[in-house]
């Protein structure tokens, strides 16, 4: 009896030997070529790239001007979902038109008025359509005093909002506050007559209320610059022309 | 429900088809469905139905165009009697707000009626995306309407030093009008110069050395692009255009600041927004993303010297109107 048998090779050579054959092209396509990566790379960088260009300037604005989209909206929103009307309601309209721009013109003023801009140290004296005098001016310093003997703040801020001249002084001497001591290292005095300070002011003061004035200066080279404890200084002519143009009772407006 | 419905027209095909077998149902039917239709029809097309359907239709009486072009013109004045009315209504109230003008090119800052500062506009712009973003119509935004809550993006950071006193050498004194935990310092009395103070008042004193404080530039850099952002939804893009003359004319006096600093020096700009802020912003741009909240977009082009202006002095929440303009007469 013929037995044939086949080759013994042992079942982990065998696998060897099977791996052996196929690793070259395995290894191929695990790991490509240096220049085959590179063109990969570019490719999708090329592709990418436009794509994303074009959807950040699709996410981006367009502009028309406002005016013109304004009037565009007008005409439709005029025959939008509005009843007929005739003469009688047009004339109606534009008498209400008329009582309504009377009313706004009641809450203009007339009489020129003070304007601060505490925080661009501007001031102005003008009309609601004209601008009398911009001058520099230098408003309060916002900074912050606590009293490092007591539970008293203090913080130097000129106030906001809507003011008028309650009392124009010549030559305003000042009757100094705590804090004015206190900031100084300085004894409180107990003599009230040594808080008073001349000179320090200028020539004129428009006192408006809550302790704050529109006053002169002896550091005129500090205007424009945030460094009083609340008043509003000026230079000596800027102070000249708007005390001339005020009166009791002007406002002012500080923003 | 569904099961009685189906029910009833179960019946109703069964009575059809019954009747049709004699062929008597379907004739009648055929009559109450013409009948039906005539009346229909009678219904649209009577005079009554006519006047009443459309909108801004002529009434009877006067040709179509004279009463169009009046619809038009009693809506125009309509709707500039609503402008003028939220006008007052922010003139009677205790709140700063900007009123802008798109015809006149201004943007004015006002108070209780009262004009504070005009700024002039190089343009002003109205921003649609170009791309449509999200899922169904977006509903048109009014721009005439009152937007309040005004905020800088980004926000102006207020400086506040503190003030280190020296220890106080003596007992303090009477109050002077503060109080514990006051904020606003008052700043004491005002008397005029009397005979007395006239002679100490006669020689000015003499400066003493201070400690030169920041200009608003140092204190108050201002971003190349900031915006001003509504609660209803409303951003406005203020951008700076070219220098020209400011709308107010800049004070005469400015030659002091200039004295103080010694010569004139060009101040640096806020620095620009973040690595993040700008990978978020693309972000947003490149996915169609609508900034939150936001419904409209204006852009306001204005001189550098006035957009930093408005930057350092606008108020907070501070309210918005774009006037409607007047009719034509």
């Amino acid at each position: 009896m013929e037995v044939t048998t086949q080759p013994s090779i042992d079942p982990l050579a065998r696998a060897a030997f099977a791996t052996d054959r196929t690793a070259p092209a395995a290894r191929r396509l695990r790991q490509p070529s240096f220049p085959v990566a590179l063109a990969a790379m570019l490719a999708v960088g090329l592709l990418v790239l436009p794509v994303t260009l074009v959807a950040n300037w699709a996410g981006g604005y367009r502009y028309r001007p406002l005016a013109e989209a304004i009037a565009l909206r007008a005409p439709a929103a005029a025959t939008d979902g509005v009843t007929p009307a005739g003469p009688r309601e047009l004339k109606k309209l534009e008498a209400e038109t008329q009582k309504l721009l009377t009313a706004l013109d009641r809450r203009t003023p007339r009489a020129p008025y003070v304007v601060v801009d505490r925080t661009n140290n501007l001031l102005y004296l003008r009309k609601p359509s004209e601008v009398m005098l911009a001058a520099v001016c230098s408003a309060g310093s916002g900074s912050v005093l606590k009293d490092p003997a007591g539970n008293r703040t203090w913080v130097f801020d000129t106030p906001r909002g809507q003011f008028k001249v309650i009392s124009i002084l010549e030559k305003p001497a000042w009757r100094k506050p705590d804090w004015a001591f206190i900031e100084e290292g300085e004894p409180i005095p107990k003599n009230p007559a040594d808080r008073i300070e001349y000179g320090m002011l200028g020539e004129y003061g428009l006192y408006f209320g809550d302790g704050f004035l529109i006053h002169g200066t002896l550091y005129e080279r500090l205007l424009g610059r945030n460094v009083t404890h609340g008043c509003i200084r000026l230079g000596k002519q800027d102070l000249r022309e708007v005390v001339k143009a005020t009166r009791l009772g002007t406002q002012i407006y500080i923003f | 429900m569904r099961r009685r419905l189906l029910d009833v027209l179960g019946c109703a095909g069964r009575a059809v088809r019954a009747a049709s077998v004699r062929g008597r149902g379907l004739a009648a039917i055929g009559a109450i469905a013409a009948i039906g239709a005539i009346a229909a029809f009678g219904a649209i097309a009577s005079p009554e139905a006519l006047r009443a359907a459309p909108v801004g239709a002529a009434p009877a009486g006067a040709t179509a165009g004279d009463e169009t072009a009046t619809s038009r013109a009693a809506a125009a004045v309509a709707a500039y009697n609503e402008s003028l009315r939220q006008q007052l209504e922010l003139a009677q109230g205790d709140a700063f707000y900007l009123l802008l003008d798109p015809e006149a090119s201004v943007l004015t800052l006002m108070y209780k009626g009262a004009p504070l500062r005009e700024t002039r506009i190089q343009r002003a712009e109205l921003g649609e995306p170009r791309a449509r973003r999200g899922v169904g119509e977006r509903e048109p935004v009014d721009l005439r309407a009152l937007w309040t809550g005004g905020t800088l993006q980004p926000p102006r950071i207020d400086v506040r030093e503190e003030v280190i006193p020296p220890p106080l050498a003596g007992a303090s004194g009477d109050e002077a009008g503060s109080e514990e935990g006051s904020t606003t310092a008052p700043q004491g009395e005002f008397l005029e110069g009397s005979e007395d103070g006239d002679a100490e008042a006669g020689e000015e004193p003499e400066p003493v050395e201070v400690e030169i404080p920041k200009l608003p530039e140092e204190l108050y850099p201002v971003p190349l692009q900031y915006e001003i952002r509504f609660a209803e939804g409303l951003t406005i893009d203020v951008v700076r255009g070219e220098s020209v003359e400011p709308a107010v004319p800049a004070p005469a006096a400015n030659a002091i600041r200039s004295a103080a600093d010694g010569e004139a020096k060009a101040y640096p700009p806020a620095p620009g927004p973040t690595l993040w802020e700008r990978l978020a912003r693309f972000a947003r741009r490149v996915t169609l993303a609508m900034p939150e909240g936001e419904r409209a977009r204006l852009r306001l082009v204005i001189d550098p010297l006035d957009a930093d202006r408005l930057f350092r002095s606008l108020p907070p929440d501070v309210k918005l109107l774009i006037r409607t303009p007047a009719p034509p007469r």
